[in-house]
């Protein structure tokens, strides 16, 4: 390391002294990084200090897993899980530090001015190897992120129109099918919990489980306002409309299949109410009715869900205690980042806040996320599910280095202290 | 029954004018919309217009789709059976976490449903019904929802002891029935869709059915057998087997079912190998 810097061609005095200058240098938003352009300072691949301790424990970790297991002493489920989970993050860091090792070498061969004839070779590796760089940084920092609590869960995604009448409920109901899309392309198993039509082929709420375990990871992205601009259908004078979908994305806790005795038991009675349809007459043997629907109040919280989708009841009570316990567990979550947000004092991420996070501008073919000023130029691409997530990707990269930004400021804050 | 205001006839009709026939079946939209989306769903399309000229003429809807979901089974329904009644599942979903292993008697088991349910619990389960056809129709049910549990099916009249049914019950621990419980003057006064399409050999009856499960099945059981629970159309049903067994020493209790109406009768023996209170609403 310090015989790079010696014979770097930069100046000394440039160099980070405060560990907030390491920020300045994003791998992924900054232009240098990418391949046609000239060739990045290495500095721009270095990861916060912070990130690189966390890494070295982690491999401190492993290592002494590994000499659990030679040592012959019991190998746990859980001890395995983590054995290939930090297996994962030491490659990946083993790669990083190789690449970047790789390339301040290079780039010392090419500043070096003694050996003119090597340099268009290493400009050439140099070229090549940057992009792999960059993507392995961030990748790393990604890994090296304490992970989301519900990262490795299967989603619920519950829709609703906002403001913009029957254009906002058919606005939402192609989120609906932008989203079944979506999984349909990624082959995640999914299902539509429940929907609720309009007169005018809109909906007034939608739910789709999406059954894949981690698909969490992405979709939490998609929570907040989506806004679309476009002349409906309807429209007569060709003028753009503005409106709105909510979009809430909540952990999958419990299969919506189970028995929904078992989730009622695990509430105590006066904390929940099911309500049933009470048909006429007196109910058993009395009539056949198919009205199933099923509504569930928690007091404690105030939530209410009402689910009439499935011919049977036990089955719609089934869902709506999944979706019960998804919206505790959410509201769980929330509270706890709103607490932590609380005992710091420093600006706060704009990720987790809930105003208008994209816009979908048919006319101009846009769509564009507010939260990174990330731009796809292709609508139907990605309301047909098979471009979104670019967009979510984008949206990610732009979350984890804020992460590491707020991790920054924590550390510094208790430095301080 | 109230009118239907020709507002909601008029939105029907805006919605979607295949609503219209549904509505004085269902009698609210939300639940014509509902019927609707499931006939789309299941009916192949050139069969839809039969299938809602059916139901407009108050055919049931199972009838028409042909099964019921039920539990995690998928119930054929067939006219000359009854249709599974939700408040059967809810009750079987409390009780079936308590039964493992042992001998079950499903008396009056029309469609097979109860009986099936216990599939799962390692148990050696008996349906019996007088109807052969309801039989049938249980039999497939066990094919189609693959129970492996040991299921067997009796033809057997239960208001009449025989040596059959006497056979049939030997060494029973667990009685369940849903039988026929709606009294005479009641049942003329039922929906269209259940007097006109449903048989009213599995819905008309009363205490006589309680007494023949007391003294045809659980009596002559009673060294073995530890536990019943009937369905019931009343509370006075209720009050009556609970007198019955008394005699016995047997505790009893009662379930309510979501929508608020007493549902079912439970006894269990003091010492035996079930202990029903905590699943009772209350116990006498
Ligand atoms: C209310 S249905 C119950 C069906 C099914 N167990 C359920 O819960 O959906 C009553 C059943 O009892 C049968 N049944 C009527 N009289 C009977 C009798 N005397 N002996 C045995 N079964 C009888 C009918 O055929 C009918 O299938």
């Amino acid at each position: 390391m310090l015989k790079l810097l010696r014979n770097s061609r930069v100046p000394r005095t440039h160099l980070p002294r405060c560990s907030r200058l390491w920020y300045i240098s994003r791998p992924y938003s900054t232009p240098t990084a990418s391949a046609d352009t000239s060739i990045a300072d290495p500095r721009t691949f270095q990861l916060h200090p912070s990130l690189i301790k966390r890494a070295r424990l982690l491999s401190e970790e492993l290592t002494a897993l590994q000499e659990k297991i030679s040592g012959g002493s019991s190998f746990s489920v859980s001890d395995q899980k983590r054995f290939s989970e930090l297996s994962i993050i030491t490659d990946t860091y083993t790669k990083y530090q190789d690449h970047l090792t790789n390339f301040q070498e290079l780039q010392e061969l090419f500043h070096d001015e003694q050996e003119p004839e090597l340099k268009n070779e290493a400009e050439k590796e140099l070229r090549e190897l940057q992009p792999e760089l960059t993507a392995v940084a961030s990748d790393l920092k990604a890994k090296l992120l304490p992970p989301h609590p519900f990262d490795s869960m299967a989603c619920i995604l519950e829709l609703r129109p906002g403001v913009g009448g029957d254009e906002a409920a058919i606005f939402s109901k192609d989120m609906l099918e932008m989203y079944s899309q979506f999984a349909h392309v990624k082959k995640w198993p999914y299902h539509i919990m429940s929907q609720v039509r309009t007169e005018n082929n809109g909906i007034t709420s939608a739910t789709i489980s999406i059954d894949e375990p981690g698909s969490y990871k992405l979709m939490k992205f998609e929570r907040g306002i989506h806004r679309v601009q476009r002349i409906p259908e309807t429209e007569t004078k060709g003028r753009t409309h503005t409106s709105t979908a909510a979009v809430v994305v909540l952990p999958k806790i419990s299969e919506d299949n189970e028995n929904p005795d078992a989730d009622q038991r695990e509430f105590k009675p006066e904390e929940i109410r099911v309500d049933v349809m009470r048909s006429r007459g007196k109910g058993g043997q009395h009539v056949n009715t198919t009205d199933s629907a099923v509504r569930i109040t928690h007091f404690p919280s105030g939530i209410v869900v009402a689910m009439q989708d499935e011919r049977s009841q036990h089955r719609n009570k089934a869902k709506a205690f999944a979706i019960l316990r998804a919206r505790l567990a959410e509201r769980e979550r929330a509270e706890k980042v709103e607490n932590e947000r609380k005992m710091r004092t420093s600006q706060v991420s704009s990720t987790d806040r809930s105003d208008k996070i994209r816009t979908y501008n048919f006319t101009q073919n846009r769509i564009t996320d507010h939260r990174c000023g990330f731009s796809l130029h292709d609508v139907g691409g990605c309301m047909n599910g098979t471009r979104l997530e670019e967009i979510i990707l984008a949206v990610e990269k732009n979350y984890n280095e804020e992460r590491s930004k707020e991790l920054l400021e924590i550390e510094e804050n208790s430095d301080k202290k | 029954m109230p009118r239907i205001p020709p507002s909601v006839f008029r939105q029907a009709l805006r919605t979607d004018p295949l609503l219209v026939p549904l509505l004085p079946v269902t009698r609210s939209l939300s639940g014509a919309q509902a019927e609707l989306r499931w006939l789309r769903k299941e009916v192949p399309k050139p069969k839809l217009p039969w299938a809602i000229v059916q139901r407009s003429n108050y055919r049931p809807l199972q009838y028409i789709l042909g099964d019921q979901p039920f539990l995690d089974l998928s119930i054929k329904c067939a006219e000359g059976t009854l249709i599974p009644r939700w408040e059967t599942e809810e009750w079987i979903a409390r009780i079936k976490p308590f039964i493992s292993n042992v001998k079950i008697i499903d008396a009056c088991t029309g469609t097979g449903c109860v009986a099936l349910s216990f599939n799962g619990t390692g148990s050696n389960i008996v349906g019996i019904d007088i109807d052969t056809s309801c039989l049938s129709l249980a039999k497939f049910n066990q094919q189609s929802n693959r129970c492996d549990d040991i299921v067997h099916w009796a033809q057997c009249d239960i208001l009449n002891w025989t040596d059959d049914l006497h056979h049939v019950c030997k060494g029973v621990n667990f009685l369940v029935s849903n039988p026929p419980y709606i009294p005479w003057e009641e049942y003329t006064k039922l929906d269209r869709s259940v007097k006109n399409f449903e048989p009213q050999l599995a819905l008309v009856g009363d205490l006589e059915f309680y007494n023949a499960l007391v003294h045809n099945l659980l009596e002559p059981n009673l060294n073995t057998c530890d536990g019943f629970v009937f369905e019931v159309g009343n509370v006075n049903q209720i009050h009556h087997v609970r007198d019955l067994v008394k005699k016995h020493g047997w505790n009893v209790g009662y379930l309510m079912d979501s929508a608020g109406y007493h549902r079912c009768v439970v006894g269990w023996k003091p010492d035996g190998r079930f202990d029903f209170k905590k699943l009772c609403d209350f116990v006498y």
